[in-house]
């Protein structure tokens, strides 16, 4: 199957450091699939490198600072929900509303770019993220929809 | 003759002739405030030297499954609100009052059972519930 709309490598790079207009035509390409690995293998890779640093009061501080960005979508629980999930935990997002943790990520890439991680940083987890983004891809692209 | 939150207890409990109490007939203040008194008093018993994150997290997963649904009882929201029940501030702030409300009781249902708490300790566990939501209620 021939791989539709522009490489992960470009669709990371948008969200590696966090650049709205690149964010915003990714969201708006036919291919979501990619955009979607994109984005999570980018939060993915970016949430454990930054939050390696921090405690667990520094943690928390992350997560509400996340929810707030969601002007009361979400919820600072569900950040570390997201969190955990990222880091292997499969329990973690249990009984949340999937429309609502489906923006979660975003959250998460635009406040670890403008709080978290400098533009070098942000470039330098680029390869990192879109290899699991192709692994993530496939996965994805079986869900049901 | 009980009381209607004493009643709104044993619905949270599940005991036998329990009904659920309508919001209207209990105020939603007292509603709010009597599963708070529950909820503490179960914390007090399981935890009554405090739990750290680890030791919340390991009991919820263990509760999970057991004495609650799996899809019904978000596992993180679960181990904050076992924290904040615990004293420690500012983890769930931002849930809605419902739904923190639901966890909580959800928490306390599965905490009195799997203490094992059943006739005249179930009563006694009520008597302390009530006794702790008078003073939250006097407090406010």
């Amino acid at each position: 199957m021939a791989e539709s709309g522009p490489p992960l490598e470009g669709l990371v790079a948008g969200f590696l450091p966090f650049d709205v207009d690149a964010a915003e035509s990714a969201f708006n390409d036919e291919d979501q699939v990619g955009t979607l690995a994109a984005s999570l293998a980018s939060f993915s890779v970016a949430s454990r490198y930054a939050l390696e640093r921090l405690n667990e009061d520094q943690r928390r501080g992350f997560c509400r600072q996340a929810a707030a960005l969601s002007e009361g979508q979400v919820q600072a629980w569900m950040v570390e929900a997201a969190l955990r999930s990222v880091e292997g935990d499969r329990d973690a997002m249990a009984a949340t509303d999937p429309s609502t943790m489906s923006g979660v990520h975003i959250l998460g890439l635009i406040l670890l770019s403008s709080e978290y991680l400098t533009a070098e940083e942000c470039r330098a987890l680029r390869p990192a993220a879109t290899e699991y983004a192709k692994t993530l891809r496939p996965t994805l692209a079986a869900l049901p929809r | 003759m009980s009381s209607k939150a004493e009643d709104y207890v044993r619905w949270i409990l599940q005991l036998d002739g329990a009904y659920n109490v309508p919001i209207a007939e209990l105020g939603a203040k007292t509603a709010v405030t009597t599963s708070i008194a529950a909820f503490s008093t179960a914390l007090e018993k399981r935890f009554e030297d405090g739990a750290s994150p680890d030791e919340a997290r390991e009991f919820v997963g263990h509760v999970r499954g057991k004495w609650v649904k799996s899809d019904a009882l978000n596992p993180v929201l679960a181990e904050l609100a076992i924290m904040d029940g615990l004293g420690e501030e500012g983890l769930v702030d931002d849930v809605p009052i419902a739904e923190l409300t639901e966890t909580q009781n959800l928490l306390t249902y599965a905490i009195v059972n799997d203490l094992g708490l059943a006739g005249p300790a179930v009563e006694e566990f009520i008597r302390e519930s009530m006794a702790l939501l008078n003073t939250l209620e006097d407090e406010n």
